[in-house]
């Protein structure tokens, strides 16, 4: 499973580095300079990963949506969004709103242990 | 192609400064009142709510979906709280990020436009009847319970909030409670508008900003909408002048792209991507001589992309050899 990542993440920089030499023999078809670049006459901006958005993906897969979703999601993000989420999907506020069950009984059995009613964390010394 | 970075610094640095200065000014228990009273000496109404506002309660966990099919539909987009479930909700973190509501409002061809984060902003959002979309964390910094609401009215004078909460179509928080929660998430929040409209509390660079990805994503025609909405709005700007001429390029309508351009050269004669790009047009539509002048205009401005420039007035002038 990961060697084929692996290699599929192989196989995709062929691709983007074929497509990329391609465009460079192209005739000056696009030739307007794009309006990022009149927005910031700084052109020395970072390199953008290409496979990020592919990383993306697998790991919004990976977090439980759909393939197709997943795709539909990543094409309307911007570059600075993909680059931003990626590897950080984990940390990121997410709004939900209900506290997780898990982290509630955590909590529960917390106070009780801290009120000397339990005894479930060996490093809670609680009330005598 | 500009970075993340930049994105950040432009969006988030005048967020940053106001939470130092916070901080500074008195604790944080006075930071409302500081505000409040600014708030007095502005002329925003002393109470606003936007009554129509749409409200879809919350399924378990969706706040997101919810709180963002309430600001689309506000906009006359076609939404729903179940039908954005697939494109914002993530199963494993049991709720949505940022950066998902903004990809999803693009797709329903909406501006999410984040506002500055202060309170004096989004107040005035309201009062021009445009809620606004809020991150807040109920809970605690070390245990936070992120939760996405959508603010509709405020009352200066009993200094409380009014929002579509969860399950609740009119919640009302004191002003105070609702600011701890929202500073939390660095006060963040957006308005979702129509391309054809610039949110009232929009800076020109942030709203600019805000159009790009949809240039990225190939959405010329909203783009170009947006880009002359935003020409309407601060005639004098460069990137708005230009981004309606590029948008007009890719659509294909040249002539309409030329004008835009021309517009551009007006506001900076000395810019000289307007006169590249004015090159290329005009020698597309075989008008070589102008379009010859206009090239060797950029690449004698030069700059970093006078490479560019360069390759263009060799095109031009190879055409002119072949007459």
């Amino acid at each position: 499973m990961n060697a084929f990542r692996k290699m599929s993440r192989t196989v995709s920089l062929i691709v983007v580095t074929a497509f990329l030499g391609l465009g460079l023999h192209l005739p000056a078809q696009a030739a307007i300079v794009g309006t990022d670049a009149t927005i910031h006459a700084n052109q020395n901006s970072t390199a953008y990963d290409l496979l990020a958005r592919q990383d993306v993906r697998d790991q919004l897969v990976r977090m439980g949506v759909n393939p197709d979703d997943a795709m539909a999601r990543i094409n309307s993000m911007s570059e600075q969004e993909i680059t931003a989420l990626n590897g950080k999907l984990n940390e990121l506020p997410a709004g939900g709103d209900l506290v997780s069950t898990v982290a509630l009984i955590f909590l529960v059995l917390l106070f009780t242990d801290i009120m000397g009613w339990t005894d479930i964390f060996p490093f809670v010394k609680g009330k005598k | 192609m500009l970075s993340g970075r930049k994105i950040r610094a432009a969006g988030f640095a005048p967020g940053g400064f106001f939470f130092a200065a916070v901080l500074l000014l008195a604790g944080c228990s006075h930071s409302l009142g500081q505000q409040m009273s600014q708030l007095r000496a502005t002329d925003l109404p002393p109470t606003a709510e936007i009554q129509q506002t749409p409200f879809f309660p919350q399924e378990r966990y969706q706040c997101g979906p919810a709180a963002l099919a309430t600001v689309l539909t506000n906009s006359g987009a076609d939404a729903d709280s179940e039908q954005l479930v697939p494109q914002v909700y993530l199963p494993a973190r049991e709720g949505s990020l940022q950066a998902e509501l903004l990809a999803a409002t693009r797709r329903h061809d909406r501006l999410p436009y984040v506002i500055n984060p202060v309170m004096k902003d989004l107040l005035r959002e309201i009062s021009d009847d445009r809620p606004v979309l809020v991150l807040q964390n109920l809970g605690l910094s070390w245990y936070p319970k992120w939760h996405y609401a959508v603010v509709v009215g405020y009352d200066l004078n009993s200094q409380r909030m009014v929002l579509r909460s969860g399950t609740m179509r009119r919640k009302t928080m004191p002003m105070s409670l609702f600011d701890h929660t929202w500073r939390r998430s660095n006060r963040w929040a957006m308005v979702v508008t129509n391309p054809t409209e610039v949110p009232i509390t929009a800076t020109e660079a942030n709203f600019l900003m805000t159009i790009l990805p949809f240039e990225q994503a190939r959405k010329w025609s909203t783009a170009n909408t947006a880009y002359r909405a935003a020409a309407k709005r601060w005639p004098e700007s460069l990137g708005a002048a230009m981004g309606t001429g590029n948008t007009y390029y890719q659509m294909g309508k040249k002539a309409d792209a030329e004008q835009a351009y021309r517009v551009a050269l007006t506001i900076d004669s000395n810019h000289a991507p307007a006169h590249n790009n004015l090159a290329q047009v005009l020698l597309e539509r075989h008008r070589l001589i102008e379009a010859q002048e206009h090239a060797r205009q950029a690449v004698a401005i030069g700059g970093p992309l006078r490479e560019s420039y360069q390759q263009t007035l060799n095109e031009i002038e190879q055409q002119l050899k072949r007459r």
